[in-house]
């Protein structure tokens, strides 16, 4: 009996283990395991490599240029994380109740901009952006702010342009999270005489909890991860301004054929990922203020 | 009955054994891998090249199919693509089209297959020029045949200089020449771009070669300012390194050369060749030969007076010390893989794609400089200022081509970054002394004072 049962949730589940085994957990390992080698794409030791234990991490902890990269990915991590949540929330918020053709035209757009290939949204930015014909400086041009948006605030571009990029994501969530929230509470608390902040305070941020919480998480993963529209637009630079992590562990393996060494900043970039998400989950954890 | 029973078997084994050859016979494929730079000039060249060189083999040999295999997308991910697939004997090409810089690396890294044995029997490769046929080889051992070169040196607007007050033809016998050019063009014509040169990150090895080199190998260690051949070390620091980045440090801080934020767009060699010289904004460009692509009918931004309006000159040393001038070369070439199954077919395609009427075409439908002294007899007699460029081929250099090159390239962009954002030069050389020493090792480095 025991047997069948067994072999009744295996089987069906067999085709995703061999797909997941072949496309994702072996790649991984693989990944895992070169970054403890010097593997290269060409040189010596692209045949011949040899195990070097953690030499890789140690180049890390005094490469330079990797932490200015980790600055420039924390900002452009919180930035984004921070601007798509708001934003994200707000419009959510703004949505709940309204006519069904605001509804769907608001969120037609933000969705556009969410579904639009990242090498498209890159470039859309960089003609946005353009100094002096790009429509951002004609429209800032009253104000005097008309500049080379890309050279001389590279980092502050790119966020701007990844909360534009990665808010709709937000949106949907909470958008979903407000409906699931019976009327019935909200308005027995509007009896009771409870203020509109009070009932968002106290009532709607608690029970949208979970999702607050699963939106971070994945949003912060997703610009961990982020490549293409900031490599579109800067190819990391000016100089090392907008060099996120990923851009240099993309530098490191594919234009100096370093893999091994570009395999270990992603190992170090994963752990970061991880970190920072336990650390919501703790955060969301602790038993909320009663008052 | 039992003879005809055998008889049946051999004749049928017979057949089996037929049937395998002349299907192993027609399934000999020969794999060619190449980049191709879709919609460009480059497509167009290798169509007709490996066109005619493909109708020449089949000739030869009927039975071999001949597989090209074209890879698309940016140069670096062009050589990641190769590198990937001449790891493994499944994957490998037989044939392979690289950059010369990259030879000594896949060398290094085994994946090429030394040539001497076949070039040594060739008539042909005495027709190379000596310099190409030194530049594919990596530890006394020739691993490519070249196909096309290049040449680098000063473009110049003729009617900016004339209206400037400067005499053309021009040709500056040093550095302060160019300056004391860029600085009467600045004063007399403000709206103008007076010097151009690539410089820092965003343009990748281009800065490297086409800015930093030029100047460099024309300061007083000559061809072994970068990388000293007579002691085998890289040079961490030198009077040269030292000048080169005064001068770069002067040319963008002083404004003559072009705004920060053209330079550091990683399109600028576009913006140049099909904006700012056809538009006469910009007077002197430190650059290839093959700018004039771009101005061709076939070109992007197709220019018919180029020939009227554009002039070019060479690069001088620093100050006119000999021999005077100053280039730089790369230039692609074919290589067989180590992995390749058929090794002599490989050569014979080689050989017959690079006789002198086959690389003439393809030397003049890419616009490149002539690998071999007799390609001006065929079609590429027909290119433009192929007299100019067969000159200067006299006073060039070409790369360190080690494995550690890309990374110390790396090094020189952000060099040249500090230098042109006005940085402190002792600090900037310092910095690109440790980085050279944390690539090669100390002891494979030297300063020279």
């Amino acid at each position: 009996m025991e047997k069948a049962s067994f072999r009744s949730w295996v089987i069906p589940l067999l085709p995703a283990f061999i797909l997941l085994g072949i496309f994702f957990i072996l790649p991984a390992a693989w990944a895992v395991y070169i970054s403890f080698t010097n593997m290269a794409l060409t040189g010596p030791t692209a045949l011949h490599w040899d195990f070097i234990g953690f030499r890789n991490f140690y180049q890390i902890a005094s490469d330079s240029n990797f932490w200015t990269s980790l600055y420039v990915t924390l900002f452009f991590l919180f930035g984004s994380v921070i601007g798509q949540f708001v934003i994200g929330l707000l419009l959510a918020i703004y949505l709940k109740g309204k006519s069904t053709f605001v509804r769907l035209s608001i969120e037609a757009l933000a969705i556009i901009a969410w579904i639009m290939p990242e090498v498209v949204g890159g470039f859309s930015w960089i003609s946005f952006l353009n100094y002096p014909g790009g429509l951002a400086n004609i429209l800032l041009n009253p104000l005097n702010l008309s500049q080379s948006w890309l050279f001389f605030h590279p980092l502050f571009s790119v966020t701007l342009a990844n909360i534009w990029h990665g808010t709709a994501f937000s949106m949907l969530m909470f958008i979903a999270a407000l409906d699931g929230i019976p009327k019935e509470v909200i308005e027995s608390a509007r009896i009771d005489g409870a203020s509109s902040s009070r009932i968002f305070f106290s009532i709607t941020l608690p029970l949208i909890n979970t999702s607050i919480l699963t939106d971070l998480i994945l949003i912060t993963l997703f610009t961990m991860g982020e490549f293409t529209l900031v490599f579109t637009m800067t190819g990391g630079g000016p100089g090392m301004a907008t060099n996120l992590l990923s851009i240099y562990a993309y530098r490191q393996a594919f234009s100096f054929y370093n893999i091994s060494y570009g395999s270990a900043i992603s190992l170090v970039m994963l752990a970061i990922g991880m970190i920072i998400s336990l650390f919501y989950v703790f955060l969301a954890r602790r038993p909320a203020v009663k008052t | 009955m039992k003879m005809f029973r055998i008889l049946v078997v051999i004749a049928a084994l017979s057949l089996f054994l037929l049937g395998t050859i002349v299907i192993a016979q027609q399934s000999t494929v020969l794999k060619v891998a190449y980049w191709r730079q879709t919609g460009t000039a480059q497509a167009k060249a290798f169509d007709k090249w490996f066109g005619e060189a493909i109708s020449e083999f089949k000739a030869l040999y009927p039975n071999v199919k001949i597989k090209t295999i074209a890879i698309t997308g940016s140069e670096g991910d062009y050589y990641t693509k190769l590198a990937l697939m001449m790891r493994a004997a499944s994957t490998a090409p037989d044939v392979v089209f690289e950059d010369s810089f990259m030879i000594g690396s896949d060398a290094a890294a085994g994946y090429l297959l030394p040539i001497n044995k076949y070039v040594s029997q060739w008539q042909g490769w005495k027709h190379f020029y000596p310099a190409m046929r030194k530049i594919t080889e990596f530890h006394g051992k020739v691993y490519g045949v070249m196909n096309g070169s290049d040449v680098r040196g000063l473009w110049y607007n003729k009617k900016i200089f004339e209206k400037a007050g400067i005499k053309v033809p021009w040709q500056p016998k040093t550095w302060a020449d160019i300056l004391s050019a860029a600085k009467l063009i600045k004063e007399k014509l403000p709206g103008v771009i007076p010097f151009s040169m690539y410089s820092g990150v965003p343009d990748d090895e281009a800065s490297t070669m086409q800015g930093y080199e030029m100047l460099l190998y024309g300061t007083s260690m000559g061809n072994n300012a970068l990388y000293d051949w007579k002691t085998s070390k890289w040079v961490e620091s030198s009077p040269g390194i030292e000048h080169t980045l005064q001068f770069i440090r002067k040319v963008f801080t002083e404004g003559l050369a072009e705004p920060l934020q053209y330079a550091l767009n990683p399109q600028y060699g576009s913006v140049v060749g099909q904006q700012l010289l056809p538009q006469g904004k910009l007077a002197i460009d430190l650059d290839g030969m093959w700018v004039y692509g771009s101005w061709l009918p076939t070109g992007p931004t197709p220019w018919p007076e180029w020939k009227k309006v554009m002039g070019f000159a060479l690069m001088p040393t620093e100050y006119g010390q000999a021999p005077g001038f100053v280039s730089l070369s790369g230039g692609w070439a074919l290589s067989i893989t180590s992995h390749s199954k058929h090794p002599d077919l490989a050569w014979d395609f080689i050989k017959i794609a690079s006789s002198a009427k086959n690389l003439a075409t393809f030397d003049y439908y890419v616009a490149n400089t002539a690998v071999r002294d007799d390609e001006i007899n065929y079609i590429y007699a027909k290119t433009p200022l192929a007299d100019v460029f067969a000159n200067v081929m006299k006073y060039t250099h070409y790369r360190p081509a080690f494995p550690e090159y890309p990374k110390i390239s790396y090094q020189i962009d952000l060099a040249m970054e500090n230098a042109m954002l006005g940085r402190p030069i002792e600090e900037t050389m310092r910095g690109y002394a440790a980085a050279v020493r944390g690539i090669v090792g100390v002891e494979n480095t030297e300063a020279v004072k």
